[in-house]
């Protein structure tokens, strides 16, 4: 066990804990403070607001994955209980040597049989396994047919304002609508119940703007229509595999799972045992980071601190993003800017499109070297023309992300007669860059630095961009993120 | 490839989803569109399947209509999402590119959106982030370039007099672009001080916009443009002319001018300017200005005024601060004997209002060590308050070492104990460790008895000193009569905990004895 400060930013989660943990060890709060003799585990008990001091313990027997425990009311994991034992450890207070507890013993024995389960299933014999399975399966199955039932009344009501007309959508009808939505939370499709909230937002927001554009409307329609469309075949697909009896059946809705984002659409969380055990993990892949903002989203009153990465173990690009609700500012850390390689012991990958979202166990930090960047300079995509096929078919979809990024080879950039910029390839097909105000929400506030590029900057070198498209004006254009030339990252974001 | 019947049965759509999707049926606005679909689905099929959802839609019932309607909707947008175009109309050439590359530099967001967020609003207050940036070398991540030519206001700041007088003169040519980007020739003053920076950047390399901006710039621009001509003796004539402007501001301008082109005809005006009342306008050319017979003259003139200071205390000030920008002995001394009779015979407020004397200390504590030395011998002539005890304090600290320093400023007031803070560039609420304290120790036990919340600036192995400071502070705690902490105290006590000092439980214990509140003071300490 090895405590230091970083162990402790990394497991305490957020700034109040670690202050709060602090102070308890300031004020000397734990009165009894224990260790066990092969340092897997420490524990005391600490003065709270009650009568009884709480029982804390924080549980190294397997070193990668501690376990915290407090007897304290709080549901936050760790608590500062746990925050301040593992500081008195830090900060060098005396620990007792003392044997295990048995409740802690208890509580690791299950732990064992439940992991020695897991994997006893797997030489389980074959027909109480599929006994077991067939169990989940049934449960599974019900709980599509009730999402099936909640995807029918999804409809219903978005037909019923399409009928009414959007100019009927007055504040008594909204409040209407959005408690017929708030129902939608029964039937296990709380991913259809935001799409429809957006809607009621995106109609109320243009029946309160001056012009009374629709079209952020009319897009909030489209989506909800194509997710209700596709969800249908995709839960019944689900549905047939779940009863599935046949030994040599071929999964139907396996592929759609995995390769897009309909369950998150719908409204699942993915875990990440989930995603270990369909095999959407990398060990020990590196990433560089070459992009970082915070988006404030006013709508779902939300920061959104998002991470655009370079994974130098397989040439994509993926998507960090933490959310940051208004009213939780305090609990939950920002994330910022990362300049070194992170080595993810586990890199988990949700399912989606180009750029799927990431998120990663044990990490730790490299320094950049210059082969690093020579990968990411050497994967630029060095025709445009099959990239810009590519974009237009993920972007005509209505449930995928329009915003996808790509490595891109610059052979050269030039402007038109406007002083409009464009990129080229070197067979001189060009996409615009869009270096202002309009281009989405979670641009580049510094893409005019593409008007300063040196000459050696501006040709043959690799820019990572974001595409966008402007439905209004037809066309479709990119926002730089960073620019990977002579050795160096040159960020247009933070 | 712009398809214009694609964006024209957009609008329509649009048109529907507003009023209601029942409307479609035998709408001929919707159905006009279905044969040229047609037409175009013989060479993509996809417009042919448009065409028939279209025909669904104004041919459907009203209990199809809303998922007719969408079904359209959601074709015709994923068709539009194809259609965007990526080439250049016309010619594309090459930009001019800047000789230097573009670097930014690892500053974390957290930092950099702080910086920005200052930058931006304009800020009258005080912040140290401008300065933070100058002396860590990331004033030159380009991304915070725009930020600080934003940051260049109307009215003089902290920041934005920062911003002007370090940090752009520093970036050079690397931030011309942007500030001739923010740069507006009818603009107000702040434009006129971004002409100034522009001009001390470029230097004659101004001249062809100074010529247009003189010309037709708003007043503060012209007034910058007109000094700038300056570089070019050709100007000299055109310079003349304006030395006789209706407008003092424009006048002003033109003398400084003429004063940096050694102009003789230049200086005949100036001297009969000098004659007049008002100079406040001709201050910098007078300062300029190498002109011995001028200089004769502003002696002169300050011999005259000060018989009478009372009658033109403005133009005495300006004067003044001439002197204390010259190097010369007769002027520096003339200096000192007139603001000692002021200061002896009027009241601190009265001269420091009046003979601007706030700006007069600021020229003499930035020249030479003759001009600080003046400075110090005038902030140590007797005073009815501590005004000038105050400036006597700053000065000798930057005149003096630092036991000197004590040694003459030993008994000053409590007040003056801040600006130790300012002489030995110490941050607030830091710690700096023994080895790099770089002020007398004997600062300590002054601290102890008259400013205890300044114990940061304490050696912490002056023993005798925290030893004073916990006496001082448990008088004072014991003197209080309601249970609320001053802030110097707890401050202190806070730090105490956060240290893990042994005297934090003692402190902690005698609180509660007293009759304070665990949650009180856990607020107060920031437990």
């Amino acid at each position: 066990m090895n405590i230091t400060e970083d162990f402790i930013n990394q497991f305490a989660g957020n700034p109040s804990v670690q202050s709060a943990g602090k102070a308890l060890v300031v004020k000397n709060s734990f009165q009894e403070l224990y260790a066990a003799a092969d340092d897997s585990l420490i524990f005391g008990s600490c003065q709270g607001s009650g009568k009884n001091p709480y029982q804390c313990s924080a549980d190294f027997s397997d070193p990668s994955k501690p376990i915290f425990r407090c007897s304290c009311p709080s549901r936050q994991i760790p608590c500062k209980h746990v925050a301040g034992l593992l500081y008195s450890k830090l900060l060098g207070k005396s620990f007792k040597p003392a044997d295990i507890p048995e409740d802690i013993l208890a509580k690791r024995s299950k732990a064992k049989e439940r992991s020695e389960k897991k994997e006893s299933r797997a030489d389980e014999d074959p027909q109480n396994a599929e006994k077991n399975r067939r169990k989940a399966g049934t449960a599974a199955a019900k709980k599509c047919r009730k999402q099936l039932e909640g995807i029918d009344l999804a409809e219903k009501i978005l037909k019923n304002i399409v009928s009414a007309g959007f100019y009927t959508i007055d504040r008594k009808n909204e409040e209407l609508y959005l408690g017929q939505a708030k129902e939608l939370g029964n039937y296990y499709i709380i991913g259809v119940q935001a799409a429809l909230t957006e809607l009621l937002a995106a109609l109320s927001a243009a029946r309160k703007s001056k012009d009374g554009d629709f079209t952020a409307s009319i897009e909030a329609v489209n989506y909800l229509h194509a997710l209700i469309k596709r969800a249908r075949p995709y839960l019944n697909g689900k549905i047939a595999d779940l009863e599935a009896k046949e030994p040599d059946y071929q999964p139907v809705s396996r592929d759609a799972a995995l390769h897009s984002s309909i369950e998150e659409q719908l409204g699942h969380a993915w875990k990440l045992s989930e995603l270990e055990e369909e095999g959407l993990y990398i060990q020990n892949a590196e990433l560089l980071q070459v992009g970082f903002s915070v988006i404030s989203d006013e709508a779902k009153k939300e920061f959104v601190d998002e991470g655009i990465w370079f994974c130098l173990t397989n040439g994509e690009i993926y998507l960090t993003k933490n959310l940051r609700p208004f009213k939780a500012l305090k609990y939950i850390r920002a994330d910022d800017t990362f300049f070194s390689v992170l080595v993810a012991g586990e890199l988990y990958i949700y399912p989606g499109d180009k750029n799927p979202r990431v998120r990663w166990n044990n990490s730790m930090p490299l320094p950049v070297t210059a082969d690093d960047l020579e990968k990411v300079k050497n994967s630029g995509a060095e025709d445009f023309t099959t990239v810009i096929k590519s974009v237009k078919n993920q972007i005509k979809n209505p449930l995928s992300d329009k915003s996808p990024i790509y490595a891109l080879k610059v052979s050269r950039i030039s402007t038109d007669a406007e002083g409009a910029y464009f990129i080229f390839d070197e067979n001189g097909t060009s996409i615009p860059l869009r270096l202002d105000s309009l281009a989405p929400a979670s641009s580049s506030p510094f893409a005019y630095l593409i008007k300063h590029l040196s000459r050696q900057q501006a040709e043959g070198q690799t820019l990572i961009a974001r595409f966008g498209h402007d439905l209004a004006a037809e066309i479709l254009y990119v926002v730089p993120i960073a620019l990977i030339a002579a050795g160096k990252v040159v960020r247009f974001t933070y | 490839m712009a398809i214009p019947i694609l964006n024209e049965l957009s609008e329509e759509l649009k048109r529907l989803y507003v009023a209601g999707s029942p409307l479609a049926k035998g709408d001929p606005r919707l159905s006009k569109y279905i044969a040229p679909l047609k037409k175009r689905g013989e060479k993509a099929a996809v417009f042919n399947t448009l065409s028939e959802r279209i025909d669904a839609l104004t041919n459907g019932s009203e209990g199809t209509s809303a998922e007719a309607l969408m079904d359209a909707s959601l074709l015709l947008y994923s068709l539009r999402y194809t259609q965007g175009s990526t080439a250049v109309t016309g010619e594309a050439k090459s930009p001019a590119y800047p000789p230097n590359p573009v670097s930014t530099l690892k500053i974390p967001y957290s930092q950099l959106a702080e910086a920005i967020d200052i930058l931006s609003k304009g800020s009258k207050e005080h912040s140290e982030i401008p300065e933070t940036l100058y002396k860590s070398g990331d004033y030159r991540d380009p991304r915070l370039f725009p930020y600080f030519v934003k940051g260049i206001t109307d009215s003089s700041s902290a920041i934005s007099n920062y911003v002007e007088e370090n940090i752009i003169p520093a970036l050079g040519n690397a931030i011309v672009p942007y500030l001739e980007e923010e740069f507006s020739i009818q603009g107000s003053k702040r434009h006129g001080r971004i002409f100034k920076l522009l001009h001390i950047i470029k230097g004659k390399g101004i001249l062809p916009l100074a010529g247009k901006a003189a010309t037709e710039g708003s007043a503060p621009v012209a007034a910058a443009a007109i000094t700038a001509l300056g570089e070019d003796a050709e100007n000299e004539e055109i310079l003349l002319a304006y030395a006789k402007d209706k407008k003092a501001e424009v006048r002003g301008s033109a003398f400084t001018a003429l004063a940096k082109l050694n102009s003789q005809k230049g200086d005949e005006l100036l001297l009969a300017e000098l004659s007049k009342s008002g100079i406040s306008h001709i201050e910098n050319a007078l300062t300029l200005t190498k002109n011995p017979k001028i200089f004769r003259r502003i002696l002169d003139e300050t011999e005259i005024l000060c018989s009478d200071y009372k009658k033109n205390h403005s133009k005495l000030s300006v004067l003044f601060r001439i002197l204390a920008r010259s190097n010369d002995g007769e002027a520096l001394k003339l200096l000192e004997k007139k603001i000692a009779a002021v200061v002896k015979t009027e009241s601190i407020y009265l001269a420091f209002s009046e003979f601007d004397l706030d700006n007069l200390f600021k020229i003499l504590s930035k020249g030479e060590r003759k001009h600080l030395e003046l400075y110090y011998r005038i902030a140590c002539l007797p005073d009815k308050n501590s005004v000038l005890a105050c400036h006597k304090f700053k000065v000798a600290g930057i005149l003096f070492s630092t036991e000197k320093f004590f040694d003459e400023c030993h008994s000053c007031t409590a007040q003056n104990l801040y600006s130790l803070y300012d002489i030995y560039k110490v941050r607030f609420a830091s710690h700096t460790p023994d080895e790099q304290k770089r002020w007398d120790r004997r600062w300590g036990k002054i601290i102890a008895e008259k400013q205890p919340q300044l114990y940061e600036l304490i050696y912490d192995n002056d023993s005798g000193a925290w030893k004073l400071l916990f006496e001082t502070i448990k008088k004072q705690i014991l003197q209080n009569k309601n249970t609320r902490l001053y802030p110097q105290q707890s401050g202190l006590l806070g730090w105490l905990f956060a240290n893990k000092h042994p005297e934090a439980e003692t402190y902690y214990k005698m609180l509660l004895k007293l009759g304070y509140s665990e949650k009180i003071l856990h607020e107060y300490l920031s437990l």
